[in-house]
């Protein structure tokens, strides 16, 4: 349809950015944030969300200097050619790696909670031949896919978190203010990594139409999500307690569990949670793949990026399909937790800020 | 390639789809599963009249029973059979394999999407290794709602199940209505379920569960099961748990009786509430508890006049004091017999002095036998009826 069409507005990226950061994390992180701090684990989640706006910051600085380019070009301008193809290749491994695992996360919990007798390959499959048809006809298809998206999962979503209100016991909280500070902070450093999808604004430059807005864009983007991490940590905790909030992978699954629409004779909500998540978990990944292809694209100079997606379908699927359970999965986050999604987040950024200023390369653009 | 013959190809390839990708392994029709609306699980214990002699071994651990509705005959259909509905027992060496041994057994598949209760016998309740591992499963499998009602018997749970009350034939639903009606409307028991049990034992690793009598032909919610690091410890009667239950509780509904003068005053509780608190004198933790309720008299004494502020004021007092006593000896079968905790004093201990807290949370158990707890009771009739 509109093929050539690759430039989306400003409010599809806040949307789509708002989808992304509603990743796969958003059944597990009150667990995390709970043996971090126990009952105080949303002051960590509170911590996090403001370290994930100086990520925030700092990437918007760079991309903002560079307006038509993307990681690929900038950095190759700054560090010389060979340095930004490695850290671009580098970046597009890291994505895969992520892409494959939240792909085995999904598959894992729909077998658990909706298709127990189905093999997990062909959910997986359909998933990604899914994502692959959308990734082919351009982002700027996925931006308006991303703008039906956004009202049919955060109004049920946002319902069903009502629900749950009378089934709270906000004295679960109590007492406050007992973890040592030193491991609050460590805590929302960990925890930051939630906003990792942050790191996709450095590939969007020559996508956007208005590029001067991206700070806005993803403050907005992140306020957003903090508020409801936030607002879902208190509603966890306070349902299940801390001690039973860390007994479950997936708390916010169980939390599903527990409440009872009136009126409604459905027994498993669990099952209906899962289908809003399927959307959010679908758009993420499909943005994922989308920037992937697009990375190698760039690289390899190409006129079109139509023709990478397909290949990375088996890849993809093979690095997913390479852990043999759940916990060899959690523990592959883990590593790239550890060590690799900083990367790109604060460091390299920031590295490519100063070298930029100091030879005074690509253009400063006024605040406004 | 010539446009037609794209076609053609587009063509084979759309009904190869049909064909290959139709149907789903899921795929189950309702009429082929069989709705557990109840289980009641025991410890097994060989019984030489009933049982196959080739389960008399160490690795037949438990007894389960299933009960599964009539649907034909709730439909109001003539069934094949008459009775409102099925129970099936079945033992295994674990508490999962026990329903997937139903397989053999039953002609459809077992689903516990709609589970109603639960029921835990007596002699698992005793055993420390089985109970855990009942309570591992139904943490586990998300099939188990975390909203099933749960009660505990002292006897067989297998038999429980069968019971037809009169009211309503299948015991499942007969207590799971019990719990409904019953919310906030009585201090016989209290309601758990499924999340608050997993809950208690979390975070205080004890856990008062409703108890279950049964009688010829209807059963009974009364009192509760006091279990300690997964093991019984004994049962409370009415009256303790009422006791306990007034600092569990909040905004209840209930009777009391207190005697006043040779008479009784019925006295109808619309709302109450209890609080904590903790003093520390010298070393010498202590908690002091204030219960307020207020509501209505609905008994007095015939020709009386209570229309004056002294006479309510008597009759509040003695309410008070049938009210004190109640608690008071609950409290103190739960610390001197069973060193329980079940009413959450710990719990508010740490939320309202978290220090205090990490001193004696090592040896609670021993703190709380010992601990002076206060008790002020304040009551308030707010209206009297329409006669002086």
């Amino acid at each position: 349809m509109f093929s050539k069409n690759d430039k989306v507005s400003v409010r599809q990226v806040e949307i789509l950015l708002i989808l992304d950061l509603f990743s796969v994390s958003i059944l597990s992180f009150p667990r995390m944030a709970v043996e971090i701090a126990n009952q105080d684990a949303w002051i960590a989640v509170i911590g996090a969300t403001l370290l994930a706006f100086i990520y925030g910051y700092t990437i918007t600085s760079i991309v903002k200097r560079f307006p038509e380019d993307t990681f690929v070009e900038f950095s190759s301008k700054v560090l010389s050619k060979s340095v930004g193809i490695f850290l671009s290749l580098l970046f597009s491994i890291k994505l895969s790696i992520t892409m494959a695992m939240e792909l085995r996360i999904f598959g894992e919990l729909v077998k658990q909670v909706l298709l127990p007798r189905t093999p997990i390959e062909i959910i997986m499959a359909s998933m990604l031949l899914t994502c692959a048809y959308l990734v082919r006809k351009g982002y700027e298809c996925n931006a308006r896919l991303g703008e039906i998206l956004v009202f049919i999962i955060f109004i049920p979503l946002i319902a069903i978190l009502l629900f749950v209100l009378p089934d709270t016991d906000f004295s679960n909280l109590k007492p406050i203010f007992t973890t040592p500070f030193p491991r609050l902070l460590k805590g929302s450093y960990f925890l930051s990594f939630i906003y990792t999808p942050i790191e996709l604004i450095l590939l969007v430059g020559p996508l956007v139409n208005d590029l001067k807005k991206a700070r806005r864009v993803s403050f907005i983007a992140i306020t957003f999500t903090g508020i409801i991490n936030v607002i879902l940590t208190i509603i966890t905790v306070s349902v299940l307690g801390s001690v039973g909030t860390k007994q479950q992978i997936w708390p916010v699954m169980t939390l599903m569990q527990i409440i009872e629409i009136p009126g409604a004779f459905v027994e498993r909500q669990d099952a209906l949670m899962t289908i809003f998540w399927i959307l959010i978990v679908f758009s993420f990944i499909s943005t994922l793949m989308y920037f992937i292809s697009f990375i190698l694209t760039r690289i390899l100079k190409a006129e079109e990026h139509k023709f990478l997606v397909l290949p990375l379908v088996p890849i993809i699927y093979l690095i997913s399909l390479i852990p043999d359970n759940i916990v060899e999965a959690f523990n592959w986050i883990e590593f790239l937790r550890k060590y690799i999604r900083i990367l790109f987040l604060l460091p390299i950024p920031l590295l490519l800020l100063i070298v930029a200023k100091i030879r005074k390369l690509g253009e400063s653009i006024e605040e406004k | 390639m010539s446009p037609l013959k794209k076609n053609k190809i587009l063509l084979l390839c759309m009904i190869l789809n049909l064909a290959l990708l139709t149907g789903c392994w899921d795929n189950m029709s309702i009429d082929r599963r069989a709705f557990v609306l109840g289980l009641g699980i025991d410890k097994f214990i060989f019984d030489e009249a009933k049982d196959d002699p080739s389960l008399n071994n160490d690795k037949t651990k438990y007894r389960v029973a299933f009960s599964f509705p009539n649907i034909a005959k709730f439909a109001g259909e003539q069934g094949l059979s008459d009775e409102p509905k099925f129970v099936m027992i079945s033992s295994g060496p674990t508490f999962s394999n026990t329903y997937k041994g139903l397989g053999g057994r039953l002609n459809k598949s077992p689903y516990f999407g709609h589970i109603k209760s639960i029921i835990f016998g007596k002699e698992l309740l005793k055993d420390k290794v089985l109970f855990k591992e009942v309570l591992d499963t139904l943490q586990r499998n998300s099939d188990f709602s975390r909203s099933i009602p749960i009660v505990a018997i002292d006897g067989l749970a297998t038999e429980a199940i069968q019971i037809i009350p009169e009211g309503n034939p299948l015991v499942s639903i007969y207590i799971n209505q019990l719990f409904e009606s019953n919310k906030n409307e009585t201090m016989r028991f209290q309601e758990k379920d499924l999340g608050e049990l997993l809950q208690n034992f979390q975070e205080d690793k004890m856990a008062m569960i409703p108890k279950l009598s049964i009688g010829e032909k209807d059963i009974k919610i009364a009192g509760a099961a006091i279990i300690k690091d997964y093991e019984l410890k004994g049962w409370l009667d009415e009256q303790q748990t009422r006791g306990a239950l007034w600092l569990r509780k909040k905004n209840q509904r209930l009777e009391i009786s207190a005697p006043y003068e040779d008479f009784h005053v019925a006295y109808h509780v619309s709302n109450a509430k209890s609080e904590m608190k903790f003093m520390n004198k010298d070393n010498e933790l202590s908690c002091h508890i204030t219960i307020q309720a207020e509501g209505n008299l609905d008994e007095f004494i015939l020709d009386r006049n209570i229309l004056n502020v002294e006479e309510i004021k008597k009759v509040e007092e003695a309410i008070e004091k049938s009210i004190k006593e109640e608690v008071e000896n609950s409290l103190k079968t739960l610390q001197e017999k069973y060193q329980a905790d079940v009413v959450g004093i710990g719990k508010e201990l740490e939320r309202q002095k978290p220090k205090e807290w990490e001193k004696v949370k090592d040896h609670w158990e021993e703190v709380f036998e010992t601990l002076p707890i206060s008790i002020d009771v304040q009551i308030n009739i707010r209206r009297i009826g329409q006669s002086k």
